[in-house]
């Protein structure tokens, strides 16, 4: 089954261009995308390079800052400019695997246990509560734990944690939409349950979860961080931008940069994120659009 | 002329839990329907809010499986248990009340009128873009409009395309929940044209539900007045809108407005609610309400029974009807009830 035709895509882009907000992030997300693909050709150096003799080097543009080191050096002197681009590649790989995992299971699940209510809704709202029932980071902390340090096994358990979230909407929205006279139309012309379920409700539940899941992509990035600066994460020398964030902690009084790059990458490409989730929510709701 | 829908005893009990520990009652929302309709004619189910009008129309289309009873399509039996097969579907569709909740707000009125076929059918995309063509012209849309999503259209013409989607599997019986209360007075005469309109030249039957008489007198060959999930009184439209015989159904009438200035008429003014379904009161279900209550009516749930070429479920008809008929003889129809 095709999810869109090459026409509906072609419309959502052309409502999609009414938003301003939406471009810049679009933009922004094509330089950090850039990044992802190109770090090894744009990079100046490679990320765990260290240079003894350029310790906490602060960037070009202040006096003491010298060329090559565009954003200054880090601690252990290695090229912030290079770290965060390799750095992309982390935090972007950190927030699509995520929030793919926990927005297709979650959607799955939530539709499941809206559709079908009675015991599987039971079962499965049950269980949410548990996982709902634990502090996040310490849910996700003891995963790993379980599972054993690392970046993939950080991301199955942040996975884990945010599921809840997404069951919950999708379910609650399921419940209201399921009743309405359109679906029970769709009923009466033979629409099996699947059909009903992924061709008739899905798309009127889905303008929630664009938002939810472009949210959650900050939540994740960080989380990832959190858990890095745990030990539990990302482990060095990776130049993942939560781990920089965490490993510079330190410094903030006396090497501003080091902290603010990271941040300043962290903060930008999650507001590029829900900007763009904003305007595609806004693009795919037919009821938005100008007739 | 043929008929193509029969309801024998049709009934829907729904169990209304009261709390953990106690036991759930049930709720007979739907108590022994029966009904015969023929091609072409259409049947108009009335009566006040809560007496079973929408759970009958459930049960017709079985989006609800009855509870007990049996339907009768085109002479087939069909088989309430399972779930409907698609020579069941193709002859059985429905209208939605409103016109703002029936239409998939995702999605283009080609990809709602194509539906019914895409699940149905063998049609290629080419023969099925021709159908939607062609009903959206029988229904009075303008076929170019079939791009678009239901949000630009009004309330009427969003009713039109309902009313095209129930007719795309070319139905015998159309079941119209309140089609037009929900839109204004002129469009509703333009919809009940159309409505007729498509009866007359598909043959449909319609089980027109509604609470509005002047629009039941003038769509209708035949009424059933409900009241508590049964049918109170079940007749042609002329007999029924003549001499109305139930004191349920005359009360129902005088409530209507006529359109007359200077026009007295005396009004029956019923008392209390609709008795509550958990706990349904001995005998006559209307008796608590009812001004011609008496003793027996507390001691025997009324039948229909055949009296003067209607179906009337009150002990006593002939008595009422003795008493009000002076007053019922020469006077215009929908207001010639009123007891003494």
């Amino acid at each position: 089954m095709k999810l869109f035709a090459d026409e509906a895509w072609r419309t959502t882009w052309l409502y999609f261009k009414e938003s301003k907000g939406g471009l810049w992030g679009l933009s922004f997300l094509g330089i950090v995308l850039f990044c992802v693909v190109f770090a090894d050709l744009i990079a100046p150096f490679d990320p765990s390079l260290q240079n003894r003799s350029a310790l906490l080097l602060p960037p070009i543009w202040t006096e003491a800052g010298h060329w090559p080191y565009i954003l200054g050096t880090d601690a252990v002197g290695r090229d912030l400019l290079s770290r965060l681009i390799y750095g992309a590649r982390y935090s972007m790989f950190i927030g699509f695997v995520v929030v793919s995992l926990a927005v297709i299971i979650g959607t799955l699940l939530g539709l499941l246990a809206g559709y079908y209510s009675g015991w599987l809704d039971t079962l499965i709202m049950r269980l949410m509560d548990v996982i709902l029932a634990f502090p996040s980071l310490l849910l996700a902390l003891g995963l790993v734990a379980v599972l054993g340090p690392g970046l993939l096994n950080a991301m199955y358990a942040i996975a884990l944690v945010m599921l809840p979230h997404f069951v919950r909407l999708t379910r609650a929205n399921v419940l209201s939409e399921k009743n309405r006279d359109y679906v029970i139309a769709s009923r009466i012309v033979g629409a099996s349950n699947r059909r009903l379920m992924f061709n008739t409700i899905l798309p009127n539940c889905m303008a929630p979860l664009i938002v939810q899941a472009t949210l959650s992509f900050s939540n994740a990035i960080l989380d990832a961080a959190a858990l890095g600066f745990l030990g539990m994460g990302a482990q060095p020398p990776l130049p993942e931008w939560g781990a920089m964030l965490a490993e510079a902690r330190e410094f903030i009084s006396r090497a501003w940069w080091v902290v603010t790059f990271p941040g300043l990458a962290i903060l930008l490409t999650v507001l590029s994120i829900n900007l763009v989730g904003d305007a595609l929510r806004d693009a795919l709701d037919p009821r938005m659009r100008r007739s | 002329m043929a008929e193509v829908l029969r309801a024998v005893n049709l009934q829907q009990v729904y169990a209304a839990r009261q709390g953990l520990f106690q036991k759930s009652l049930s709720v007979h929302a739907l108590n022994g329907v029966s009904f015969s309709l023929n091609a072409g004619e259409t049947l108009a189910v009335v009566g006040e809010s809560g007496c079973g009008k929408s759970t009958l129309a459930r049960a017709l289309t079985l989006i609800e499986t009855p509870s007990a009873g049996e339907l009768w399509l085109a002479g087939e039996l069909v088989d309430t248990q399972k779930k409907p097969e698609a020579a069941l579907r193709q002859r059985i569709q429905m209208v939605f009340q409103n016109p703002y909740g029936s239409l998939n707000p995702r999605k283009t009125i080609q990809q709602m009128l194509e539906e019914p076929l895409l699940l149905n059918t063998q049609l290629s995309r080419e023969q099925r873009r021709q159908a939607v063509s062609t009903m959206m012209e029988r229904v009075g849309l303008r076929p170019e409009f079939a791009e678009r999503y239901p949000h630009m259209f009004s309330g009427g013409q969003r009713q039109r395309i309902a009313i095209a989607r129930a007719l795309m599997l070319k139905p015998q019986v159309v079941v119209l929940d309140e089609p037009v209360s929900a839109l204004d007075l002129s469009v509703r005469a333009q919809i009940l044209n159309l409505l007729t309109e498509l009866q007359q030249d598909l043959g449909l039957a319609y089980v027109f539900i509604s609470h509005d008489l002047s629009v039941v007198q003038r769509i209708a060959d035949a009424v059933m007045v409900m009241y508590f999930g049964r049918a109170v009184e079940y007749a042609d439209a002329k007999t029924i809108f003549s001499h109305p015989q139930h004191p349920y159904t005359q009360a129902l009438f005088s409530a209507t407005p006529v359109a007359e200035v200077g026009e007295k008429r005396e009004r029956i003014h019923l008392q209390g609610e609709p008795p509550s379904p958990l706990h349904p009161p001995p005998g006559c279900p209307f008796g608590p309400r009812c001004a011609y209550v008496q003793a027996i009516c507390r001691q025997q749930l009324p039948h229909l029974r055949t009296l003067n070429q209607a179906w009337v479920a009150c002990v006593r008809a002939e008595a009422i009807n003795a008493s009000s008929l002076p007053n019922t003889s020469a006077k215009s129809l929908l207001h010639s009830h009123a007891p003494p």
